[in-house]
């Protein structure tokens, strides 16, 4: 029987690519560049950055901390496996959001992940993503080198999404096809479209698919062009770790380096376009408090949101901790979100693209009541 | 003519209204009010709205400011500050404290 973990598991992880400046269609091409990286599954924000400081984490979790987490500040420190990210929390080009989420408490993947790309209050109502209405309002809404188009880049523009395949007679596009696709891009833009066409084509479309790493590397590489897309998202999933999670290692602290080495990645291939850059993560809910009686966690509400990229200047950890008793937690078993995650994306939006809040608020969330947080991430 | 009962109450609202009204108004100070009012809009809460200056008015009141940048280095805001600082929360500076107020910001200190 397929279960619902395993089906996460085999859609394995995947990069799309957006906002290519189209020549005739884009003006002023933006400077900055978003890089979401999705982690399906739900993270374990407590086991990613512990708040150390608050002893309830103790008495609520006996196993689930690791033990020895680098200590950030009294309150929180952060996994040993993210080293890259450490370093640059270390150097003010990266910081966290805690105690976070979108605002669905409904605890189901698939309407989880449908909120946090779409953007909106309630799943399945509407049929763009936050981050395509976002380009169409900066006029950044370009080519998706997509096999699909995942929600979170669908703007109200048509997309012009094209990812080769190597099924026969299907995806395969003629050589004609591709010279017009070339043809309606300039300079870097169609070589690096030329090269990202043989690139897919030569290793076929599974094994790239499968491999993060080199799909952020693929990612910082068309990014750092001038003509490069402004958009990418990259895909991780199997997060969903109901059984032997782990601490110091297994299977969450295996992902955390997994992420960590994208940021690493993402870092190191953009070179000089890092400064124009911020790389944010986004997961569909966070883990219960309490371990499970299989040393897992169950699916929860709050959790944590990394967020690295040279368009940072100091670095911090932003959360209005509610505390871990349980008192104050959600339905006495998760940590209270009390932060909405689409105020950091806005912050985000506003960073990049630099559009203003108000605008972002009402035009790409349809809800003026969302909180500014650029001040406290960007300022 | 009051019987028992009515003379127990009236001697139970006597001593309320001394013990509380009386004494906690010559304690309460309007600037430290003032002070506590501006932090239950934020994120920074003073405790009880009591007008009595204590620990957790100074560090709410400190870590505002500090996390505001209005701060000057080793500067401590302390009860004698409170009227200063309640005109500061009523000037031009209001609306960008009560921005900042929203969230809390953990600095990072790895050595």
């Amino acid at each position: 029987m397929l279960t619902r973990r395993h089906f996460l598991s085999g859609t394995g992880a995947g990069l799309f690519l957006s906002g290519y400046p189209v020549h005739g269609f884009t003006k002023n091409a933006i400077k900055g560049r978003i890089v979401v990286v999705l982690l399906e599954g739900g993270m374990d924000g407590l086991l990613a950055v512990p708040p150390i400081g608050d002893d309830n984490l103790f008495k609520q979790r006996r196993a689930l901390v690791a033990s020895n987490p680098l200590k950030l500040n009294p309150l929180f420190g952060i996994h040993p496996n993210f080293k890259n990210f450490s370093s640059m929390l270390l150097n003010d080009e990266a910081s966290i959001i805690h105690a976070t989420s979108f605002p669905y408490v409904g605890r189901s993947h698939f309407e989880g992940q449908n909120v946090l790309q779409g953007g909106m209050l309630t799943p399945f109502s509407i049929k763009t993503g936050w981050l395509g209405r976002a380009m169409d309002i900066a006029k950044t809404a370009g080519k998706a080198m997509s096999l699909e188009t995942p929600l979170i880049i669908r703007g109200a523009n048509d997309l012009d999404n094209f990812y080769p395949a190597r099924i026969k007679h299907s995806r395969l596009p003629s050589s004609e096809t591709l010279r017009l696709i070339q043809s309606t891009h300039l300079n870097n833009a169609a070589k690096v479209i030329g090269k990202l066409t043989k690139n897919s084509m030569k290793m076929g479309v599974v094994s790239q698919a499968r491999d993060p790493l080199s799909l952020a590397a693929e990612a910082g590489r068309a990014m750092r062009e001038k003509d490069g897309p402004r958009v990418a998202v990259v895909k991780i999933p199997q997060f969903d770790d109901h059984s032997e999670i782990g601490t110091d290692t297994g299977h969450h602290p295996e992902l955390f380096t997994l992420v960590d080495r994208t940021f690493g990645k993402l870092k190191s291939e953009l070179k000089e376009e890092w400064k124009n850059t911020i790389v944010l993560t986004m997961t569909e809910f966070g883990r219960t408090v309490k371990e499970n009686g299989s040393a897992g966690t169950d699916h929860g509400y709050g959790s944590v949101g990394l967020l690295a990229g040279g368009l940072i200047n100091r670095s911090s950890v932003v959360a209005n901790w509610p505390g871990l008793s349980n008192k104050d937690l959600y339905e006495k078993r998760d940590l209270y979100a009390t932060i909405d995650y689409r105020s950091i994306c806005a912050a985000c939006l506003e960073a990049a693209f630099g559009l203003d809040h108000d605008v972002i608020s009402e035009r790409v969330f349809l809800d003026k009541t969302i909180p500014r947080t650029y001040g406290h991430i960007f300022g | 003519m009051d019987t028992f009962l009515d003379k127990l109450i009236k001697l139970i609202l006597i001593v309320f209204i001394n013990t509380y009204f009386f004494a906690s108004s010559s304690n309460a100070d309007t600037s430290v009010l003032c002070l506590q009012k501006f932090l239950k809009k934020t994120v920074f809460v003073p405790g009880s709205l009591d007008g009595v200056w204590g620990d957790k008015t100074e560090n709410s009141i400190n870590s505002l400011l500090d996390q505001a940048g209005m701060l000057k280095p080793n500067q401590n805001i302390s009860a004698q500050d409170a009227k200063e600082v309640c005109n500061l929360l009523h000037s031009s500076k209001r609306d960008e404290l009560l921005e900042s107020g929203k969230f809390k910001v953990f600095r990072i200190e790895i050595d």
